[in-house]
């Protein structure tokens, strides 16, 4: 079994990590996230030395890379600049619906803007009266001649009003199976019709999140990505390694947690002494340690099998279940390592900690990767 | 073999001329040679070489306004292979170590760069300079002679100019260069010449400081303090804020100042290595954990944004009681 | 045009140990291009993207530098191939030999433009041997070279001297030994590391330089050893920032500093 990387990984994430260092210090993403602005130049710089051209088709510019190397890419980011790892996951999901179903035109417009520096696709999807339960979503797609009409009520959009493009998801009400009257639509968000309203976060402060109005926003109905009704299944075959993408940036996250709670340990002097030299504050860096090497564990090997072209339906979503969970609790007990300091603003562990928390509710929460995991186990021991 | 003791020295800078000067006549104490002074410029240059206490002097003329400096390699070379000199101590800036460089091809000898100190063992010269990045002292021995070193600014201590003294001044014939590059124009650099070896206070500082616009504050604290202004080598060559000779560092300004402060200095090793030797070093960083902090004598843990004001504040109250 | 780019590999600097007799160890150090060299890099590749032609990247060390990470390394900043001597003769090669088996290298490779070569090399600095280099092959060679424009037969380069900036037309074939302002390295991307294990790799010995024998180093080393530390004082002033001013003020005053 052969833990190393290859050297082409070895060379790509060390030149990323020099980026990060030159155009995403830690000092510019303190200041980013304070002033609740997107990193923009940051992003660009990723384009501009061709991170975003990972994965993505040759043909619109991209170079081919499999999905243990994007999860290297999204770890590196997490660690070193956690904000853009965050952006880079999200994209993943509609991006990559864009490539499976989308058409050439739409293809070569989204994909081609995208490895320029466009921001990722948002994600329409989640309503008010619809979160973990999707299919209850009621936004409306009424073909008119050459075009269709949108209307609905979006929620938890993020990134919707400053990207070019969100993937709106509306449900056919006549259709009797919800999961199969899903559409998936482009909707840019210039279109006349669309209303954001800014909503204010505990975290992920650099990330704009929305609720969105669309009213009879019109758009050509050449703007259908992939099969009419097919919608559901469209996202849900890149689900999995949007989890898996948001999981690597946590465990990135959760590395620079642990790094700066070791560094403090080292230093920070109270009765005469180290902390890290009292066996209370080993036990919390050794439990961090444990964690983090078995969240690494864990997302590399999902990231093989789904290289390997293996099913990872319950796999994927006990992988996230435990990286959510733990990377919440490695970036918690950094900041009880750290004391006042971690709870001071000043310091980025309380960043950490805040943006690591959603990971437990987006993208899926702790409770549906439960919901998916669990029958499924027990479907797999009735057949044995 | 050298055929004599004497040391060469060449300059085209006269204030490191001196100090090479001073250099070699520590050597000639020990092997009883003559120091002599290769010079390029007017006759007062070539007198100048005398007062700054050269025992005689090589003159090689003014330089036309259309050649280059390095065009005299084959004069100095020929020079070197007539006389046979013990050592060529060459002042290193970028024109001396091209020189130094190309010599040392010519004759087939070593060229030992920034030596920071001569030591004799029996009748071999050994050099020490810093390599890895300042990490380490090596102290290297020549197997050819003649040894010829680059010394830069600062590190040898010019005795001062004496008048009236007697030494030959010989004027030595000009070797054609083998090739030319044409000379299409001299730029004079911003910033004026300054003179950090010899100032007693430096004010130093590093990428802690924000942007340019910033370093009013400093040079403020800096006149308060009667100091000089210098840098780290990212202000001076990647941002660009500071003229190159105000940077020091491993490739820049060796100093020795009585009061060093680093203000948003991190202290890495090469650019530590050009101020290690100050006599009392002051740093000012918001992370106490910083090389400079843990290398200083006093060290004030805090956003130099507050700091600075306040030493200003506090340097002025004490000039006005 | 074409270029020949001269790279350093060796322990990265930054890694040294220090062993308790004060002497250094480089052991565990990573091996990396060096930094001024990936500005020489950056200049060669620039130069074939507006004027064409060809750039080689040459490296000489000891065996060790013939190493499959190494190489890609070097070939995905853009250089089309690379010529390695590797000899563990060559480890702690002097500048003398350094540059005679350079010369030697680029002679092989024939038919060259221009060499370049970084400031100096990361570990050492002594900022020599494309001087050396330039003067063996009897060729123009100026170091300091903080920019580089192409005519025909000739270039334009502009030195960064301490006072001035020198401006000359330099014919070809030349050696230039550039600053670090010439260029800001770009990063390696995944489509040049993919590229580069597919570039071609050219191994000469020493023997196939006609120097197996002839290479004497000129200089020996005396000894090697950590810098000694300077005692500081160290003395950490706490305080609000104008207690913390007044009283290193005053700490200053007693010094005799002010």
């Amino acid at each position: 079994m052969d833990f190393k990387w290859t050297e082409e990984q070895e060379l790509l994430i060390q030149s990323l990590e020099e980026l990060l260092q030159r155009e995403a210090p830690e000092s510019l993403m303190a200041e980013l996230d304070a002033k609740h602005e997107f990193p923009f130049k940051s992003w660009q710089a990723l384009a501009d030395n061709g991170i975003l051209a990972l994965g993505i088709p040759e043909e619109y510019g991209g170079v081919p890379a499999d999905i243990t190397t994007l999860t290297l890419v999204c770890e590196t980011l997490g660690k070193y600049a956690l904000p853009l790892g965050i952006i880079y996951s999200l994209g993943i999901i509609t991006i990559r619906d864009i490539i499976q179903f989308g058409s050439d035109e739409i293809k070569a417009e989204v994909l081609g803007g995208f490895v320029r520096g466009d921001l990722p696709v948002a994600l329409g999807i989640t309503e008010p009266q619809a979160g973990s339960d999707a299919a209850a979503m009621k936004a409306t797609a009424v073909i008119d001649g050459d075009d269709v009409i949108l209307n609905g009520q979006k929620m938890y959009c993020t990134l919707s009003k400053i990207t070019k493009y969100i993937l709106f998801m509306t449900r056919d009400s006549e259709g009797a199976n919800p999961y199969a009257s899903i559409s998936m639509w482009l909707l840019p968000s210039d279109t006349p019709g669309l209303r954001f309203n800014l909503l204010n976060k505990v975290g992920w402060w650099t990330v704009p999140t929305y609720e969105v109005f669309i009213e009879n926003a019109r758009v050509p109905s050449k703007n259908l990505v992939g099969q009419y009704n097919s919608g559901w299944p469209q996202l849900m075959a890149n689900f999995e390694i949007e989890r898996l993408a948001l999981c690597a940036a946590s465990v990135g996250a959760a590395e620079a947690a642990l790094d700066d709670s070791l560094s403090y340990a080292n230093r920070r002097v109270q009765f005469g002494n180290p902390i890290g030299s009292y066996q209370a504050v080993q036990h919390i860096l050794t439990d961090m340690a444990i964690k983090n090497e078995n969240m690494r564990n864990y997302i590399y090997k999902i990231a093989w099998m789904m290289d390997q072209g293996m099913s990872v339906r319950h796999e994927h979503a006990m992988c996230k279940l435990y990286v959510a969970r733990a990377a919440c609790e490695v970036t918690d007990s950094a900041m009880q390592i750290m004391g006042g300091l971690g709870y001071m603003m000043d310091h980025r562990v309380q960043r950490l900690w805040r943006d690591i928390r959603l990971m437990r509710i987006g993208g899926g929460t702790d409770e549906i990767m439960y919901n998916i995991a669990g029958p499924q186990l027990l479907k797999q021991a009735r057949k044995g | 073999m050298a055929e004599n003791s004497d040391i060469f020295t060449f300059s085209e800078k006269p204030a490191l001329q001196a100090e090479l000067i001073s250099a070699a006549h520590m050597l000639t104490a020990h092997n009883s040679g003559q120091v002599i002074a290769l010079v390029l410029g007017p006759r007062s240059d070539a007198e100048l070489a005398l007062k700054q206490g050269a025992q005689q002097v090589l003159w090689l003329g003014e330089l036309p306004p259309d050649r280059l400096v390095e065009d005299t390699v084959l004069t100095i070379a020929a020079a070197i292979q007539s006389q046979q000199p013990f050592a060529v101590l060459i002042g290193a800036t970028a024109r001396g170590r091209a020189i130094a460089g190309r010599l040392s091809a010519r004759l087939g000898v070593a060229a030992l760069t920034d030596v920071l100190e001569f030591q004799w063992e029996k009748d071999d010269l050994l050099a020490r300079h810093m390599v890895f990045g300042g990490g380490a002292v090596r102290i290297d021995r020549p197997l050819t002679q003649p040894v010829i070193a680059t010394i830069g600014t600062g590190v040898f201590d010019a005795t001062p100019a004496k008048t009236g003294d007697a030494g030959a001044i010989k004027s030595i014939d000009w070797v054609d260069p083998a090739w030319q590059a044409k000379l299409i124009e001299r730029r004079a650099r911003g910033g004026g010449s300054v003179n950090l070896a010899a100032a007693k206070r430096v004010v130093c500082p590093g990428r802690g400081v924000a942007q340019q616009e910033d370093l009013a504050m400093i040079e403020e604290l800096a006149q308060t303090l009667s100091a000089e202004v210098a840098c780290t080598r990212p202000l001076a060559e990647g941002l660009g804020w500071l003229p190159r000779e105000r940077y020091i560092g491993i490739s820049g300004a060796m100093i020795k100042p009585d009061l060093y402060l680093g203000v948003g200095v991190s202290g890495q090793a090469q650019h530590t290595i050009g101020m290690s030797e100050s006599r009392v070093v002051v740093a000012i960083n918001k992370d106490r954990d910083a090389p400079l902090v843990t290398q200083s004598d006093y060290a004030i843990e805090g956003d130099l944004y507050q700091v600075v004001p306040a030493l200003i504040r506090a340097l002025k109250a004490r000039k006005g009681k | 045009m074409k270029i020949v780019v001269c790279a350093k590999l060796a322990p990265d600097a930054s890694d040294i140990e220090i062993r308790s007799d004060g002497t250094i160890s480089l052991e565990r150090a990573e091996w990396r291009i060096g930094s001024f060299d990936l500005q020489a890099i950056e200049a060669a590749v620039r130069l074939r993207e507006l004027h064409g032609g060809s750039v080689t990247a040459l490296s000489i060390g000891p065996l060790r530098i013939n190493n499959s990470k190494l190489r890609k390394d070097l070939l995905s900043r853009g250089p089309d191939d690379l010529v390695l001597v590797a000899d563990d003769t060559l480890a702690n090669a002097d500048t003398a030999v350094t540059a005679q088996v350079l010369a030697a290298a680029i002679q092989k490779i024939g038919a060259v433009d221009l060499v370049l070569t970084g400031e100096g090399s990361a570990d050492l600095y002594f900022q020599q041997a494309g001087l050396v280099v330039g003067e063996l092959l009897e060729l123009p060679v100026f170091n300091a070279v903080s920019r580089i424009d192409a005519n025909t037969g000739s270039l334009r380069i502009e030195r960064s001297l301490e006072d001035e900036t020198e401006v000359l037309e330099v014919p070809l074939p030349a050696v230039l030994a550039v600053t670090t302002d010439i260029h800001t390295p770009r990063l390696p991307n995944m489509k040049e590391i993919l590229l580069a294990a597919r570039k071609p790799v050219l191994e000469w010995s020493l023997t196939e330089l006609g120097m197996h024998d002839a290479i004497t180093p000129r200089v020996e080393t005396v000894s090697l050893k950590a810098p000694r530390p300077v005692e500081r004082k160290r003395i950490l002033i706490e305080g609000s920032p104008d207690e913390a001013a007044q009283a290193l003020v005053a700490h200053l005053n007693k010094e005799g500093v002010l």
